[in-house]
């Protein structure tokens, strides 16, 4: 046992030294590296719009644009740890509806729906003039659905209307939106035998086509940006909501599973809401 | 027009594979799904073959993902090296969602199944195509995290989640660490497209992203060793092997059939991309210790892995085994780092994935029959099940490296490549041939008690479509065992432009610096 | 190595101190859901070199052009958006990998009524 710890903390201590050896050869931090300032630079100069993404916000910019295709295939991970959850914890058990809500209720959650709803498109639109972004707008959207389920209870989600099926159907409309984003330069491009490249958004000297880069408002720039970005924002969303729903219907729909399951599944609902 | 569609077929048939991925989840009919999914396979199978065709008559070409040239965005790079692996795994996955083609009628959730398979599919497409090291590691989390769940899929099973839990952690520590090595090298070169790291190598000055920010000696050969750690936790090198014969045995056969014929050698391909290209290390010192490691590391697996080989009873953990020996043996073809090795490896990631699709499938099917994973209960499975013990034999002939069957060219050619080479290299002609040994006697054991007399009668026979499944990937075993002069160029060409950086370079920058 | 060179690097050695124990973690650890902290930790090691790579000295602003603002003064200013985005996505990356893992190890759980790695062992590995 003691010779296994001490082979332990030698390994630990060997991986430390090696990779402060390598760290060491850098240089000191606190300066931009080349490429960053080109982002920078170009992301909305209105002097060169050939190399423009039309996003004064360059991480925007650089999220939907310059390297779209790292954020298509980051937006299906995020499906993955989604699809992860429905096979694990999918139940055919439907909600029960415990009793109705009162008027005053009902009327005011429609109206924090509305207006959690609202904030997070907003959140979304603008993500390309301040922060934000369709993954944040998304996780808000989803706080619509803990909210109504920390405040009020279980039972009144079928009276919001809500279920697995339609939010799957209203994910895939969302993913819907950014493939027909994705493959609309390549359609047009075998169309017309210009270039043109996949998740293409402005257009460039070397590929002609392009999106109009402010969609009829001036305040509304990036181009295809903001159409992706509500598409992640729908998707982001519906995926948070399957998720919590399926965690949070453990408890309540079959008495026999045990209750310390369902503290389970909201302990791990509170630390996804977290990251 | 025409030749746009094949500009873009590549590209074409990952996204494919990522739309049916999510459109299939709201298909409703069963019947519309087998049709969806065996066209959607099918569809991305005919868009690679395009891009192959692309490349054989137009030559290797970039493809500047959002139209951003390299530095800016990301470029993806067809090949002689990528496109052909396109095919392979294009045809393995079709073979194996037709194989599975049935489930869809057993459980609700085989919708979800697919849906993983294909995103599987445009990640592994995605891996072996990217010019840039960021974009490997989101591709690297696309098939490893749906790997995952599907090893999970029966999550009834307790061996199964087991199995995926342990898969699942070091699978995402070698994410991880390699995630480590991304930010060391944009650290380092300011750039994330390897065509522009090893130009900068070669002293490039990009006006984009300038040049080298940190010491190259002293970060170089931990990057590159981190690379290297990575992948061989990802494809299962000889000590960090442990979760392979778990995952993989325990995995839906047709599921095990890609994770054994394709997921571990697109890890090894990949890791010889960027080694070879990306951090030139058949050519400078410093990165060079990546091949060394790579090297023995392949020793050990391919002679651990065989031996092990010998002392299993379970059928699918006997093949698993037999995995991590053929690894090791393309670990060695890309660490002697020939054109002739390479070539020897890349022939055998091809080979080796027909053949270890079709053993696991052909696995399931005698799983299925006679309810047991005992290679003991298949004793005289051949007269029950002729023509399945028949596709077994082909294969397990195949995997010994019986002439002229597929492996056996590959397994001369890296012979041949070592002796070829000389010096210390060639007494790898040991571990090869001892490798070489084990396995025969593994596999003659396994056919032995397959066509030995006795027998139970067994539960049903596999239907028409899984004996297509089967069928396609032993075929071409055949085909290219029997016509070999083809293979040997092809894969001679592949090598060469894998080792010819500055054609590289040339080829993705559009310039050749210096 | 003098001792203002030890502070330019503290960042970097910090980082890399939480690399050394969370593969420590992940490897040496006996239970599940401590790897998978160690996991989780890990990916925020890095994020937190990408910052710090990124990051500009002085005075320094985030990388959005605010109306006003000429180019050149945003471009000497604003950190770099590069490193953030990469941050932005690897967080949602370890996002779906917690959710995936954390979701087997509850059913590891169901299955063996423990997260011990040492009695959890029906595969012979």
């Amino acid at each position: 046992m003691k010779a296994r710890t001490l082979a332990e903390v030698l390994f630990t201590a060997a991986l430390f030294l090696v990779l402060a050896y390598a760290m060491t050869g850098y240089p000191e931090f606190g300066f931009v590296r080349p490429l960053g300032g080109f982002f920078l630079y170009h992301t909305f100069n209105e002097g060169n719009p050939g190399l423009w993404s039309g996003s004064p916000n360059a991480v925007t910019g650089i999220l939907w644009d310059y390297r779209g295709y790292d954020t298509l295939f980051e937006t299906m991970v995020f499906y993955i740890g989604t699809v992860a959850v429905v096979i694990f914890f999918e139940r055919r058990a439907r909600l029960r509806q415990t009793r109705g809500m009162s008027m005053i209720v009902s009327a005011s959650t429609r109206l924090i729906f509305i207006f959690i709803i609202t904030s997070a498109l907003t959140i979304t639109i603008f993500s390309v003039k301040g922060s934000g972004g369709g993954f944040q707008g998304g996780s808000i959207m989803a706080i619509a659905y803990v909210a109504i389920l920390v405040a009020l209870s279980k039972g009144f989600l079928p009276q919001l209307k809500i279920n697995v099926k339609r939010a799957h159907l209203l994910r895939t409309l969302g993913l819907t939106i950014i493939a027909a984003m994705t493959l609309t330069p390549i359609v047009f491009s075998i169309a017309t035998g210009t270039e043109a490249f996949a998740l293409q958004n402005q257009a460039k000297e070397w590929a002609p086509f392009g999106f109009p880069a402010f969609l009829g408002l001036r305040s509304l720039s990036g181009g295809s940006i903001i159409p992706i970005q509500i598409g992640e924002t729908l998707f982001v969303g519906m995926g948070f909501t399957i998720m919590f729903t399926l965690l949070t219907l453990k408890g309540g729909d079959e008495d026999g599973d045990g209750e310390e399951e369902g503290g389970g599944g909201e302990k791990k609902a509170g630390k996804e809401a977290e990251g | 027009m025409i030749d746009m569609l094949l500009f873009h077929a590549p590209i074409l048939a990952m996204l494919v594979g990522m739309v049916a991925s999510f459109l299939i989840i709201v298909v409703p009919n069963q019947r519309v799904i087998k049709v969806f999914v065996v066209s959607s396979a099918l569809a991305i199978v005919v868009l690679a073959l395009l891009a192959f065709v692309r490349v054989f008559v137009g030559g290797s070409y970039v493809y500047y993902m959002g139209g951003w040239p390299p530095p800016i965005g990301i470029p993806y790079v067809i090949d002689c090296f990528s496109a052909p692996l396109a095919v392979v795994i294009a045809i393995v996955v079709f073979s194996t969602m037709l194989y599975s083609i049935k489930d869809t009628e057993k459980t609700r959730e085989a919708k979800w199944c697919y849906s993983l398979r294909f995103l599987m599919e445009a990640g592994m497409l995605g891996l072996i195509f990217t010019g840039d090291v960021f974009h490997i590691f989101v591709m690297l989390e696309v098939v490893g995290l749906s790997a995952i769940i599907l090893v999970a899929f029966r999550k009834d099973v307790k061996q199964a989640v087991e199995a995926a839990i342990k898969y699942g952690i070091y699978d995402v520590l070698a994410i991880s660490i390699f995630y480590l090595s991304t930010a060391m090298i944009y650290g380092m070169f300011g750039s994330m497209a390897m065509a522009e790291i090893s130009a900068k190598l070669g002293g490039y000055i990009s006006p984009i992203s300038g040049g080298i920010f940190a010491s190259p000696t002293q970060a170089l050969p931990v990057i590159a060793t981190l690379i290297v750690w990575s992948f061989a936790i990802g494809s299962a090198l000889f000590p960090l092997h442990f979760w392979l014969p778990d995952a993989h045995s325990m995995a839906p056969s047709a599921l095990s059939a890609i994770l054994s014929g394709l997921i571990v050698q697109i890890n090894l391909a990949v890791l010889a991309r960027i080694l070879f290209d990306g951090l030139r290390a058949s050519a400078l010192p410093t990165t060079a210790i990546g091949l060394y490691v790579l090297l023995v590391l392949g020793v050990l697996s391919s002679v651990v892995g065989s031996a092990l080989m010998l002392v299993q009873t379970d059928i699918k953990r006997l093949i698993a085994y037999s995995t991590i020996s053929n690894i090791g043996l393309i670990a060695i073809g890309f660490g002697v780092a020939t054109v002739t090795s390479v070539s020897a490896a890349y022939l055998h990631i091809i080979n080796h994935a027909f053949v270890k699709a079709a053993l696991f499938m052909t696995a399931g099917v005698f799983m299925h029959a006679t309810g047991s994973r005992e290679i003991r209960s298949y004793r005289g499975i051949s007269r029950s099940m002729p023509y399945a013990t028949l596709l077994f034999l082909v294969g397990a002939l195949a995997s010994i490296g019986f002439p002229p069957l597929s492996i056996f060219w590959s397994k001369l050619l890296l012979l041949y490549s070592v002796v070829q080479n000389g010096g210390i290299y060639s007494y790898l002609v040991v571990p090869i041939l001892v490798t070489v040994v084990f396995e025969a006697v593994a596999q003659i054991r396994v056919l032995a008690v397959m066509y030995s007399r006795g027998g139970s009668p067994v539960r049903d026979r596999p239907s028409k479509a899984i004996y297509i499944s089967i069928g396609l990937p032993i075929a071409i075993t055949v085909l290219i065992g029997i016509m070999p002069s083809f293979a040997f160029e092809y894969a001679g060409l592949a090598a060469s432009e894998l080792l010819d950086f500055e054609k590289y370079i040339k080829v993705v920058l559009g310039f050749l610096p210096g | 190595m003098n001792p203002t060179s030890l502070i330019v690097y503290l960042p970097y050695i910090l980082v890399v101190l939480m690399v050394a124990i969370c593969v420590y973690g992940v490897v040496f650890k006996s239970n599940i859901f401590k790897k998978i902290l160690a996991l989780f930790f890990f990916t925020d090691a890095v994020n937190l070199l990408y910052i710090i790579q990124g990051y500009r000295r002085g005075d320094s602003i985030p990388p959005i052009l605010l109306p006003g603002m000429g180019l050149s003064e945003f471009t000497s200013r604003a950190v770099d958006p590069l490193a953030h985005y990469f941050v932005v996505t690897a967080v949602v990356i370890g996002l779906a990998e917690i959710a995936t893992l954390s979701a087997l190890a509850i059913y590891v759980y169901r299955h063996y009524g423990t997260l011990e790695t040492r009695k959890i062992k029906e595969l012979r590995g």
